[in-house]
């Protein structure tokens, strides 16, 4: 009898930790997630400074507005052989405020646009929103024709982030 | 001291509560992989999704835009022409699914200006869209595209999803059934 009812402890014991833990899955996602709005600033590390970006699950990667973009020992006409090389930028966020940032190029990436095809540098970026740091791959582009300096894609909302439209921390006009 | 019997038992009500566990912790896991979860009142979904075009019941794969204010739709044959009086518009979408083009006829709310960045601003016609996205039906504006090399032949901005939607772009298609996909 002793041997049944420390079988049925442990079983009940099983049941409880399996339930519990069920019911936390339950609970935290997405729940844990944090939500963030159309727009949101976020502080670029690199560049020691903050943008208000545009959230914009439309697109695949971040990118930031990148003027100047010199290539240490430039190996010219292939884009892809500058990869692992030293880059330094120019950028600017929408209250005209200019950082230099250097860092290295982790890969060239092709872009079809409206324009046709483009190929841009890719570096890594440690962007932080509200006490939340992620680094992301982000594309360097000249985005002085845009509105929003800091474009966020889907490689950094992915898994720690919802989207509400509804809200905002600023609209550029 | 030790009964087979009684081992076999125990064994058996082991299997049994573990069966339990199982279903249980299925049920509560199901909200949240399954379709339609919620947040706040607003309905979660991800970066590709089905919409349906009513009344033409036309169901077509979107991508959730949050950068695009404007939802849009890809067409061909555009057509305006005059009822009572007033300018409309006949277009075909074509409906990947049944591989078969839909025409559809609206009322021509504006032509919207797009402006494309180096590039000529094109205009393009606007008109006004009942759709369902998961459990949600609205009627909004969508501008016309008219051309076929879209990603997606739907593309759905903030005035569809303000006040409506959530997104989460871990999830592709989370508001319809396994088997539709």
């Amino acid at each position: 009898m002793a041997e049944r009812r420390k079988a049925g402890f442990f079983v009940s014991v099983v049941c409880l930790l399996l339930l519990m833990s069920s019911a936390q899955v339950a609970a935290d996602a997405p729940r844990g997630k944090r939500t963030i709005g159309e727009t949101a600033v976020i502080a670029v590390e690199q560049a020691g400074m903050s943008f208000l970006a545009r959230i914009d699950t439309g697109a695949r990667v971040t990118s930031i507005h990148a003027m100047d973009v010199e290539v240490k020992h430039d190996a010219g006409d292939d884009k892809k052989d500058n990869i692992g090389k030293e880059v330094s930028f120019t950028t600017e966020n929408e209250r005209h405020k200019w950082a230099k940032v250097t860092t290295s190029i982790v890969d060239v990436a092709k872009v079809r646009n409206a324009q046709g095809t483009e190929y841009r540098y890719v570096v890594e970026l440690k962007l932080k929103w509200q006490g939340i740091e992620k680094s992301a791959l982000v594309n360097l582009r000249d985005r002085s024709a845009m509105s929003y300096k800091l474009l966020i894609g889907r490689n950094w909302l992915s898994s720690d982030f919802i989207v509400d439209v509804d809200r905002s921390e600023g609209i550029i006009k | 001291m030790i009964d087979l019997a009684d081992v076999r038992k125990g064994f058996r009500s082991v299997i049994g509560a573990l069966f339990a566990v199982t279903v249980t912790g299925l049920a509560l896991a199901e909200p949240v992989t399954q379709k339609c979860e919620e947040i706040g009142g607003l309905e979660i979904i991800g970066e590709l999704e089905y919409v349906s075009f009513i009344p033409e019941d036309t169901r077509l794969k979107a991508r959730i835009d949050t950068g695009a204010q404007t939802s849009s739709l890809s067409i061909t044959d555009k057509k305006l022409f005059e009822r009572d009086g007033r300018k409309w518009i006949r277009f075909h979408v074509h409906d990947a699914m049944k591989n078969e083009l839909v025409e559809f006829e609206r009322l021509l709310k504006r032509s919207a200006k797009i402006k494309r960045h180096e590039a000529e601003a094109i205009e393009r016609p606007v008109v006004e869209l009942k759709i369902r996205l998961g459990k949600t039906e609205v009627k909004r504006e969508f501008t016309l595209a008219d051309r076929s090399d879209f990603e997606y032949p739907v593309l759905i901005g903030r005035n569809v999803l303000a006040n409506n939607f959530v997104v989460n772009v871990i999830h592709k298609f989370s508001t319809s059934n396994i088997e539709e996909q």
